[in-house]
């Protein structure tokens, strides 16, 4: 993975997470909370640490 | 009965989960199965068969572009993953299968809404411990980097209920082509193409009858096409749809990548995997009797997942030879038994042991053949509760043992050495495990330097205990994780390795205890053959 793109990852990582709070600050734990919370799970998938081997690779 | 599969992995976790839902299908036949899937991995819709009703779509790449992009709003994502939710819950599903088995199809699965609900899921954002046994144990051992006794498959079906066998209907016998599959997803499980080219030239020389066929797939054509294979070998850039049928006529499949192995495994295609890299062949080996791997004995074989080889040069590649691959062909080609040749490579056959998959080391020694197997029944034995079973002790596991194994061919010497092995590595954890006590109390005290000089002692004394000892390092692999891996805090240094102690002495009386009870069965043999043979 290139660096560009690592760090893009970890960037909507941020923004993803400061979603996150917001909303929990604002309307406590919805089902809204949980789809950001997916969401931040799948960019996660996608930066190399424990939970990237998940990540999809090109097929045929 | 409306269920939703999700697998939402790589093609080749796909083309296993297959085996499983089919499995599933078997049990439940009244079932509209749906499946869930990658975007990337539509192209195998054609080939999935009569068992998946519909196929729905997970929009991974859109999602991650829009992530990513940061002129695109998060909202555009948050608003189709609720169209998704809303198209899920829409078919009202009546069992929702977890196959993929992580944070991410765990999270959506607390968003769909039905009555069932199998494997890791969570449950109003809060995860939920696993329905069974298989459900901790897939969890535990193969979300980490932890040797498995078992297939990767068998570990999921089970976690799921599913009652998987292998197929025990033989090999089929394409008549027409030798196939060599030359690329894999991952520069460091590939064996190089002027290897595979030799290999056609060698074999070609032998089976003049058939035709050879180097396999790739289309988007590898640039890569495949700069090299030269000799005269008469034909090279296939195949669909998904040509692949099955070019293997439906396939008398052996040569290969190092495992979607394509799994495939062939399912049409019960002999084979030849060439294992390197982070490919491990207790774990996704191809679940077709009688099929054989070659690994290589470098000591970093299996590597991790996530990244690129270390090395300078890919000593795994380096170390499997052409004529390595070349006589074991020839052997399975003719069907004769094969002696390995190379010592410094590990050779497997694949077989059935009780409807799971083992792998029988060729030319090994019977004690480490035995011990694989022990570990595995032993496993087998207490996840599937065979203990609350009155006698036999070891029900049909310990039956297996004594049915498929010459006992009287593994001496008392070599099975009372691996017990006061187990028992050294037992006190060696204990003092471990009242070392890292200590450090618990120090990171109270927040006394950093003599937190990090405990971890300096207690890798020293590992390096130390191991290389005295000689323990075979799977079985306190789990410690050598937790000294290895980054930690954060020294808290969560200690934290991981006690758990770590725990969970590697567990390991370790569990063979203790089966290796001594084996011993005593070894020892009254005529007894309790017969005593096994009145119950089975």
């Amino acid at each position: 993975m290139s660096q560009e793109l690592e760090s893009y990852l970890k960037l909507a990582l941020l923004r993803l997470e400061k979603a996150y709070e917001e909303v929990v600050k604002t309307q406590g734990y919805t089902r809204d909370t949980e789809k950001l919370k997916m969401l931040l799970e799948l960019t996660r998938e996608q930066v190399p640490n424990e939970n990237s081997r998940h990540s999809a690779s090109q097929t045929r | 009965m409306k269920v939703l599969a999700v697998s939402l992995l790589r093609i080749g976790d796909l083309l296993m989960h297959m085996e499983a839902l089919r499995a599933y299908l078997h049990e439940n036949p009244s079932a509209e199965i749906h499946l869930l899937l990658n975007d990337s991995s539509m192209s195998l819709r054609s080939i999935l068969g009569e068992s998946v009703q519909k196929v729905i779509v997970f929009p991974r790449k859109e999602l991650q572009e829009i992530l990513v992009e940061q002129n695109r709003s998060l909202w555009a994502a948050f608003r189709q993953t609720q169209a998704l939710v809303t198209q899920l819950n829409n078919e009202k599903y009546d069992v929702v299968l977890n196959l993929t088995h992580n944070l991410l199809s765990a999270r959506l699965i607390d968003l769909i809404q039905a009555p069932i609900k199998k494997g890791a899921y969570f449950v109003n954002g809060k995860a939920r411990p696993a329905d069974c046994q298989w459900g901790v144990y897939f969890n535990d051992i193969h979300s980490g980097a932890h040797q498995a006794p078992f297939h990767y498959l068998d570990g999921l079906a089970r976690s799921l209920d599913i009652g998987l066998t292998m197929n025990q209907n033989g090999q089929a016998r394409g008549s027409r082509y030798i196939c060599l599959q030359v690329l894999t997803s991952d520069a460091k499980k590939n064996w190089s193409m002027n290897k595979f080219s030799q290999l056609a030239a060698e074999l070609k020389e032998f089976y003049p009858e058939y035709t050879f066929v180097v396999l790739a797939a289309p988007f590898e054509k640039d890569i495949v096409q700069s090299k030269d294979f000799p005269a008469g070998v034909e090279v296939r850039y195949a669909t998904w749809v040509e692949l099955v049928k070019i293997l439906q006529d396939t008398r052996l499949l040569i290969t190092g990548d495992t979607s394509v192995q799994h495939l062939a495994a399912q049409m019960n295609v002999q084979m030849l995997s060439l294992f390197m890299g982070s490919a491990n062949v207790t774990k996704t080996g191809p679940r077709s009797v009688q099929s054989y791997v070659v690994t290589p004995s470098v000591s970093c074989y299996p590597c991790s997942h996530h990244q690129s080889c270390p090395q300078s040069t890919l000593k795994c590649e380096n170390q499997i030879q052409v004529h390595d691959v070349v006589s074991l062909a020839k052997a399975m080609l003719n069907d004769q038994a094969y002696l390995p040749q190379n010592q410094n490579l590990h050779y497997y056959q694949v077989q059935n042991r009780n409807n799971f998959y083992f792998i029988q080391g060729l030319g090994e020694e019977k004690m480490t053949t035995l011990e694989r197997e022990i570990k595995q029944i032993t496993w087998q034995f207490y996840l599937d509760h065979e203990y609350e079973n009155p006698i036999p002790p070891y029900g049909t596991a310990i039956r297996t043992i004594m049915q498929n194994t010459d006992l009287d061919e593994i001496s008392d010497a070599s099975m009372n050495l691996k017990i006061e092995q187990f028992e050294t590595a037992l006190m060696w954890l204990e003092s471990l495990d009242e070392a890292a006590q200590k450090s618990v109390r120090l990171c109270f005290r927040e006394n950093n330097d003599q937190i990090s000089e405990i971890q300096r002692k207690i890798l020293e004394t590992y390096k130390q205990f191991t290389t005295a000892n000689r323990i075979d390092h799977e079985y306190i692999q789990v410690i050598h994780n937790a000294l290895t891996e980054q930690h954060k805090t020294a808290f969560g240094f200690i934290r991981k390795l006690k758990s770590s102690i725990k969970e590697g002495m567990q390991l370790i009386q569990i063979d203790l205890k089966i290796t001594k009870d084996l011993l005593n069965a070894k020892k009254e043999r005529g007894s309790y053959v017969s005593r096994a043979r009145e119950l089975s």
